[in-house]
C-alpha cells in the first residue's frame, strides 16, 4: 500500500555510498518507473497556520514541514530511519565526543550569499544563545565548542558522549538560515526566512495559506520539479479530508483511521504509511498518589486490552507498541516481554494494593482524545479503578505536563530519529523533560551509556535494557506506535515515505 | 441634536473600553499562559518563568491594562506574543474577509428572505406559506456546523460545485473569491433567513391590512408593484434592527463557520489567540468587534430614521 | 455559537387560528413530554448504561439489543440520547433561568427608573452583547472544567443581555399606563408597583422569549460541543455527541444522525410551543 512500492523509488543514497561519493553529484533516484516532470503546484494541509518560519520557533510536524521546504537539513534520514548524508556528511569520534561536519561545495541560500562552515557556525550560536529561546535548544545541551576548521569543515566537541547528535541535525537544529538575511530582519526573520531549501517563501495569506516557490538554484539539481507547494491551514479535520475528496487538495497529512478506511475502500488516493518514529502513551507522574505504587502501574497496565483498543479506536491500523522507539528505529521492539492484557491479575494486584484507586487521567480536549480517553477509562473500570477524565487544551496540557501537575496522562511523542531523543530526556533523572518523575539509576547509567557509543551493536543491547526496564518501572504504559500516514491524490508522485513522516517536497512531481 | 450625538458617541467609546477592560479580566482567569504557547511542548518551568518575565506577565493586572491602553490610544495594538506579527496587520488582514463574509451572508440571506417574506404575507396561510413557515422552524432548529457539513458533503465533495474549504482573495480573481465564500456565506444566511422572513412576513401582515394599501389595490395598481413598492418599505422596520444585530454579533461570532471552511476571518484569529494566550491579539481583536458593534448600531438608528418617519420627526412611539 | 444573542423571534406575531397548528402543537407537547419523561425516569424504565460500551461492537446499526445502534466506543446510542437530554435539558432550562432572571431583573430597573440607572445597566448590557461570548465560554469552560453547571452559566450569562433588552422596552411602554399611575397616586411603595404592578404585565413577552431562547440554549450547547467545550467525557450531550461522531458521517451515518435528530425535534417542538405561547399572550393582550 506504500506509495514507495508502487512506484519504485529507490533510494540509493544511504550506507556506503553516502559516506563515499560527496563530490560526485548525488544520484536522486534509482529505477524510478517514469520520468518527473517539471512543473505543477500541488497543496498540502496543515493543522493550523504557521506561527513563524523562523527554525528559532519550530516545534510542531507543521513548522517542520515548512522547514524541510525552505532550509533543508544538514543530515537527513532514509526510509529505514539510517541518518545519511545531505548538504553536509558527518564523522564522528568513536566515543562520540566529537563531530566533523563536511559540507558541500557550492550551496547558496536564496539570498545569494554561500552555504559555508562559517554560516554554519553562526547558526549554531544563534540556536544556543539562550536569549533566543530556540525550542531546540535542550538538543544542543551538551556541545561544548563548535568552530569552522575550513572554508567548509565545522568542528563540534561535546561535553559528554553524544551519539545521538547526528540526529539532531536531519531535524530542527540542521536547518540553517542565511546569517545575513537573520541579521538583517532581526526579530521579523520569522515573517521572511530565507534559506537554501528546494523552495523558497513566495507569499504568506495568514491564517489562509503559505505559497513557497522553486527555488531554481536548489543544490540537487534537477530537483525541485514542482513550481510551487502551497500549505493550507485546515483546523477541521473532517474538512481536510473532504477538501481532498473535491478536488481542493494534493495531501492531507496525518490522516484519521477512518479516513485512511475510507481512502482506501475507495481506492482513489494513495496512502503514504512512512512508518514512525514513537508512540502514543499513558505517562504516569510516579510521585502521584496510588500510581507511584509500582503493583497499581502494572495493574493500570495489565487492564488495558490494547489490541481491542486499537480495532475500535484505530480501525486497527497502528501497530502495538511495547517500546517508546518507532518503526524508524532500530530498537523498536527491542524488549523482552511488556506486560499484556490480564484483567484477572490486575484486578488482584488492586486487590493487594488494598485502597480504593481513582486515578485523574488528563486528555487534550479534542474529539478523537476524548473518545480514547473513555475507552481506556472503560477498561480501568473493569478491574475496579475509577477513572476522571479531565480534558485540557493543548497550551494547557503542556503546561500541566511541564509543571508535573497530573497524575496521568494520554500523551504522544512525535520522535526524534535517533533513540536517545525518545529516552533520555524523558527518563533521565535529570532530563529536562522527565514528566514521568521518574528516578531510576539504572536507568541513568543505561541512558548514559547509550549515549557513548556509536558502535549500533552495542547500542542495541543497551536499549533493549533501557526497554525492559521501561517495561518493569512503567514511567509510561505503551499504546501504539502511530504512523505519520498521508494521503495523496494519485497525480502526486515521487513522495518518499520517511519514518518522521515529514514530506521532503524535493523529490516530488505531478503527473497532469 | 450636536449634544444628544456627543452624549451618544461617548457613551460608545466608554462601552468600547469597557469591553476591553472585561476582556483583559476575563483572559487572566484562562488556566495555562502565554509563555507556554511560546515555548511549546519542550517548555521546562525554569524557561517558563523566565519567558513571563520577559513578557511583563508578572506584572499586576491593573498595570498591564494601562499600559495596553496608553498604546492602543497612539495606535499601537502591539505585537503577538506568538508570531510576532503587529495586531494592526493582523487585524487589516483578516477583517476584510470577515467583512466580506458577512455582507456576502446577508446578501443571500435577504435575497431569500425578503421574496420569500412577501410571498408568505402575502398567501398568508396558503400552501406555500405553511411550507416557507415549515423550512424556516427546520432552520431555526438545526446547528450552523450541521448544515455547513451537510452542505460541504452535498454541493462540494458529491456534485463538486464549490470548494469545500479556502479563501481566495479577491486581488487573485473576484469570481474566485466569490466562488470560495459561497459555501459558507450560504451556511451562514440559512441560519439568518428563518429569522429574516418571518419578522418580514409578520410585518407585511399587518401592513398590508393598512389603508393605503388598500387605496393602492383601489387605484388598480398591480400585485407586484404594490407589495415592492409600497408595502416592503414601511414593513422592514424590526428587519433592519434585527439585521443590525446580527452583524455586530457575525464580527466575532462566525467562529465556528471559518474553522469548518478554513476561512481566515477575526473569528479564526480570535479562537485561536484564545487558545494561545496571545493577549494582544485578543484584545485587538475584541476592540474591533465592539467597534464595529456599536458603530452598527449607530447606524440602525440612522437607517430607522430614514425608513419611517414618525422617528425622523422627533415623534416618540 | 451562531444565534445566541439572536433577539428577534419574538417580535413576529402572525395572527393566525388554524387546526393544523393545533396537531403540531399536540406533536410537540408530546414529544417534549417524551423526551422529558425518559431523562427523568431513564434509570427506571430499563435504559441501558450509557457510558459502557462494547468496543467489539462499534458503530453498529440499529438491532434488537441497540434499537438505535451503536456510537464508536459500542454504547448504546438510545440510552446516550436519553441521558443526554439530561444535560441538554438542565443547560436549556438553567441558562434561560439565569437570563430571565437577572436579565428581567435589570432591563425592569433600567425601564422604570430611567436616567442614570437606565444609562448604566445598558451600557454594560451592551457590553456584554459587543464582548464576544466565545471568549467567556472558553474562560469558563477551561478554567472551572468542563461541567453542565459551568455550561450553563456561561450560556446563561450571554443570554442576558437580550432579556434585559425586553425587559426594558416592556417596562418603557407599561412605566406609563394607567395602572401604574393610579397605583403611584395611591402612594404604594416602589417595590410593590414593580413586582405587582409591572412585572405580571412583563412576564408574556419574557416568557415568551424564554420558550425560543430554550431552543437557542441547546442549540448553543452543541455549539460548544463541537469545539470541545461542553460537559465532560463520558457524560453524554447531544451537542457533544453529534460533536464526537460527527466524523463517522460516512461509515456509520445513524452515530451521527440520530443525536442530530433528537436535538432537531426537541427544538423544533420547543419552536412550535413558543410561537404557541406567543399567540396565546397576543390573544390575551388584545382582549385586554
Amino acid at each position: 500500500m506504500a506509495i514507495s512500492r508502487r512506484i519504485g523509488f529507490i533510494n540509493i543514497i544511504s550506507g556506503l555510498v553516502a559516506t563515499a561519493a560527496l563530490t560526485l553529484p548525488l544520484a536522486t533516484s534509482g529505477a524510478q518507473a517514469a520520468e518527473p516532470k517539471k512543473g505543477g503546484s500541488v497543496s498540502i494541509t496543515l493543522e493550523s497556520d504557521l506561527p513563524s518560519l523562523d527554525p528559532l520557533s519550530f516545534a510542531s510536524y507543521n513548522d517542520r514541514n515548512a522547514g524541510l521546504l525552505m532550509y533543508d537539513t544538514l543530515l537527513d534520514i532514509d526510509e529505514k530511519g539510517n541518518i545519511i548524508p545531505n548538504i553536509a556528511k558527518i564523522d564522528a569520534a568513536k566515543d562520540a565526543t566529537s563531530f566533523k561536519l563536511t559540507l558541500r561545495d557550492g550551496v547558496k541560500f536564496t539570498d545569494g550569499t554561500p552555504y559555508d562552515a562559517a554560516a554554519v557556525v553562526k547558526n549554531f550560536e544563534r540556536i544556543r544563545d539562550p536569549k533566543n529561546r530556540c525550542r531546540c535548544i535542550s538538543d544542543l545541551s551538551t556541545i561544548d565548542t563548535i568552530e569552522a576548521t575550513g572554508p567548509l569543515e565545522v568542528t563540534i566537541k561535546m561535553k559528554s558522549p553524544s551519539a545521538h547528535f547526528p540526529a539532531t541535525l536531519a531535524d530542527v537544529p540542521g536547518m540553517i538560515v542565511s546569517p545575513t538575511a537573520a541579521a538583517k530582519y532581526g526579530a521579523d526573520f520569522g515573517t521572511h526566512g530565507i534559506g537554501a531549501g528546494p523552495f523558497k517563501l513566495k507569499e504568506w495569506q495568514r491564517g489562509a495559506q503559505v505559497v513557497f516557490e522553486r527555488n531554481a538554484d536548489y543544490w540537487r539539481k534537477p530537483q525541485p520539479y514542482l513550481d510551487e507547494v502551497v500549505l493550507r491551514p485546515m483546523p477541521d479535520e473532517q474538512t481536510r479530508y473532504a477538501s481532498l475528496k473535491a478536488g481542493n487538495l494534493d495531501i492531507v497529512t496525518n490522516a484519521a483511521a477512518r479516513d485512511r478506511v475510507d481512502a482506501a475502500q475507495g481506492k482513489k488516493f494513495q496512502i503514504s504509511n512512512p512508518g514512525s518514529l514513537a508512540t502514543s502513551f499513558i505517562q504516569i507522574n510516579m510521585k502521584s498518589p496510588d500510581v507511584s505504587d509500582p503493583r497499581v502501574r502494572l495493574a493500570l497496565a495489565l487492564a488495558l486490552d490494547r489490541p481491542t483498543l486499537n480495532k475500535a479506536l484505530n480501525r486497527g491500523l497502528y501497530k502495538i507498541a511495547n517500546t517508546p522507539f518507532g518503526t524508524g528505529l532500530f530498537p523498536h521492539e527491542a524488549v523482552d516481554g511488556y506486560p499484556g492484557y490480564d484483567p484477572a491479575k490486575a484486578k488482584k494486584l488492586i486487590e493487594e494494593y488494598g485502597k480504593p484507586v481513582k486515578v485523574k487521567l488528563s486528555i487534550n480536549a479534542s474529539p478523537q482524545n476524548a473518545i480514547n480517553g473513555q475507552a481506556i477509562q472503560q477498561m480501568w473500570k473493569k478491574i475496579g479503578v475509577e477513572t476522571e477524565i479531565v480534558p485540557l487544551e493543548q497550551v494547557q496540557l503542556v503546561r500541566a505536563a511541564a509543571a508535573r501537575d497530573y497524575q496521568v496522562m494520554l500523551y504522544r511523542w512525535a520522535g526524534g530519529a535517533d533513540p536517545d531523543k525518545n529516552v533520555h530526556q524523558f527518563f533521565h533523572s535529570k532530563g529536562t523533560m522527565n514528566r514521568p518523575n521518574y528516578s531510576n539509576p539504572e536507568m541513568d547509567k543505561l541512558l548514559d551509556a547509550g549515549r557513548a557509543t556509536t558502535d549500533k551493536a552495542e547500542r542495541l543491547k543497551i536499549y533493549r535494557q533501557v526497554n525492559n526496564l521501561l517495561a518493569k518501572d512503567l514511567p509510561y504504559l505503551f499504546l501504539w506506535y502511530f504512523d505519520n500516514v498521508a494521503l495523496v491524490n494519485p497525480q502526486v508522485k515521487g513522495l518518499k515515505p520517511i519514518p518522521d513522516g515529514l514530506l521532503r517536497m524535493q523529490t516530488v512531481w505531478k503527473d497532469k | 441634536m450636536g449634544r444628544r450625538l456627543r452624549i451618544q458617541i461617548l457613551t460608545l467609546v466608554a462601552i468600547v473600553f469597557a469591553a476591553t477592560a472585561l476582556t483583559f479580566a476575563v483572559t487572566e482567569i484562562l488556566p495555562g499562559d502565554a509563555a507556554v504557547a511560546i515555548l511549546g511542548e519542550t517548555a521546562t518551568e525554569a524557561d517558563i518563568k523566565s519567558l513571563r518575565e520577559e513578557l511583563g506577565l508578572e506584572r499586576p493586572l491593573v498595570v498591564r491594562y494601562a499600559d495596553w491602553l496608553g498604546n492602543a490610544l497612539t495606535g499601537d495594538l502591539g505585537r503577538s506574543y506568538r508570531t510576532r506579527e503587529s495586531i494592526s496587520t493582523m487585524i487589516a488582514q483578516r477583517l476584510p474577509v470577515t467583512i466580506e463574509l458577512i455582507i456576502l451572508t446577508q446578501i443571500i440571506a435577504l435575497g431569500l428572505a425578503v421574496p420569500a417574506g412577501i410571498i408568505a404575507a402575502y398567501r398568508n396561510r396558503s400552501g406555500i406559506d405553511h411550507a416557507l413557515g415549515g423550512l424556516s422552524i427546520g432552520l431555526l432548529s438545526t446547528p450552523a456546523f450541521v448544515i455547513g457539513i451537510g452542505l460541504i458533503y452535498t454541493l462540494s465533495v458529491a456534485l463538486g460545485w464549490f470548494p469545500a474549504s479556502g479563501y481566495v482573495r479577491p486581488s487573485d480573481g473576484i469570481l474566485d473569491n466569490l466562488h470560495s465564500m459561497f459555501l459558507p456565506a450560504l451556511t451562514l444566511a440559512l441560519a439568518e433567513f428563518p429569522v429574516y422572513m418571518r419578522l418580514l412576513r409578520a410585518d407585511m401582515i399587518a401592513t398590508l391590512q393598512q389603508d393605503f394599501i388598500l387605496v393602492a389595490r383601489a387605484k388598480g395598481l398591480g400585485v407586484r408593484s404594490i407589495l415592492v413598492g409600497h408595502a416592503l418599505r414601511p414593513s422592514s422596520l424590526s428587519l433592519v434592527t434585527v439585521i443590525g444585530i446580527n452583524l455586530g454579533r457575525l464580527v466575532g461570532g462566525a467562529v465556528i463557520i471559518e474553522t469548518l471552511f478554513a476561512i481566515p476571518g477575526i473569528g479564526q484569529m480570535l479562537v485561536n489567540a484564545v487558545y494561545q494566550h496571545d493577549h494582544f491579539a485578543i484584545q485587538g481583536v475584541v476592540l474591533v468587534v465592539a467597534t464595529g458593534f456599536v458603530l452598527i448600531n449607530l447606524a440602525v438608528d440612522v437607517a430607522y430614521a430614514l425608513l419611517d418617519p414618525r422617528v425622523r420627526h422627533g415623534v416618540d412611539n | 455559537m451562531a444565534s445566541i444573542t439572536d433577539t428577534s423571534p419574538i417580535t413576529v406575531a402572525p395572527p393566525r387560528k388554524r387546526k393544523k397548528l393545533e396537531i403540531g402543537l399536540s406533536l410537540a407537547i408530546a414529544w417534549l413530554a417524551a423526551v422529558i419523561g425518559l431523562a427523568v425516569l431513564a434509570p427506571y424504565v430499563g435504559i441501558q448504561n450509557p457510558d459502557e460500551g462494547d468496543l467489539l461492537n462499534i458503530l453498529s446499526l440499529p438491532t434488537a439489543e441497540h434499537w438505535l445502534g451503536t456510537d464508536s466506543l459500542g454504547r448504546d446510542t438510545l440510552a446516550r440520547a436519553v441521558y443526554g437530554a439530561q444535560v441538554s435539558l438542565i443547560v436549556a432550562l438553567g441558562s434561560v433561568t439565569i437570563g430571565l432572571a437577572f436579565g428581567g431583573a435589570l432591563g425592569l430597573t433600567a425601564g422604570y427608573f430611567g436616567r442614570l440607572s437606565d444609562r448604566l445597566i445598558m451600557g454594560v448590557m451592551t457590553v456584554l452583547l459587543c464582548f464576544p461570548g466565545i471568549i467567556l465560554a472558553i474562560a469558563l469552560v477551561s478554567s472551572l472544567g468542563p461541567s453542565v453547571g459551568n455550561v450553563t452559566f456561561a450560556i446563561g450569562v450571554i443570554f442576558i443581555p437580550a432579556f434585559a433588552r425586553i425587559a426594558r422596552a416592556n417596562t418603557l411602554s407599561l412605566r406609563n399606563r394607567e395602572f401604574v399611575l393610579a397605583s403611584q397616586a395611591l402612594g404604594a411603595r416602589t417595590p410593590r408597583i414593580l413586582i405587582r404592578e409591572i412585572l405580571p404585565n412583563l412576564m408574556p413577552a419574557l416568557l415568551s422569549y424564554a420558550v425560543v431562547m430554550l431552543g437557542v440554549a441547546i442549540l448553543a450547547e452543541a455549539a460548544l460541543g463541537f469545539l470541545g467545550l461542553s460537559v465532560r467525557p463520558p457524560q453524554p450531550s447531544w451537542g457533544g455527541m453529534v460533536a464526537a461522531e460527527r466524523g463517522n458521517l460516512a461509515d456509520a451515518p445513524h452515530a451521527v444522525f440520530i443525536p442530530a435528530a433528537v436535538m432537531f425535534l426537541t427544538v423544533l417542538a420547543i419552536n412550535v410551543l413558543g410561537e404557541a405561547t406567543r399567540r396565546l399572550f397576543d390573544i390575551r393582550a388584545q382582549s385586554l
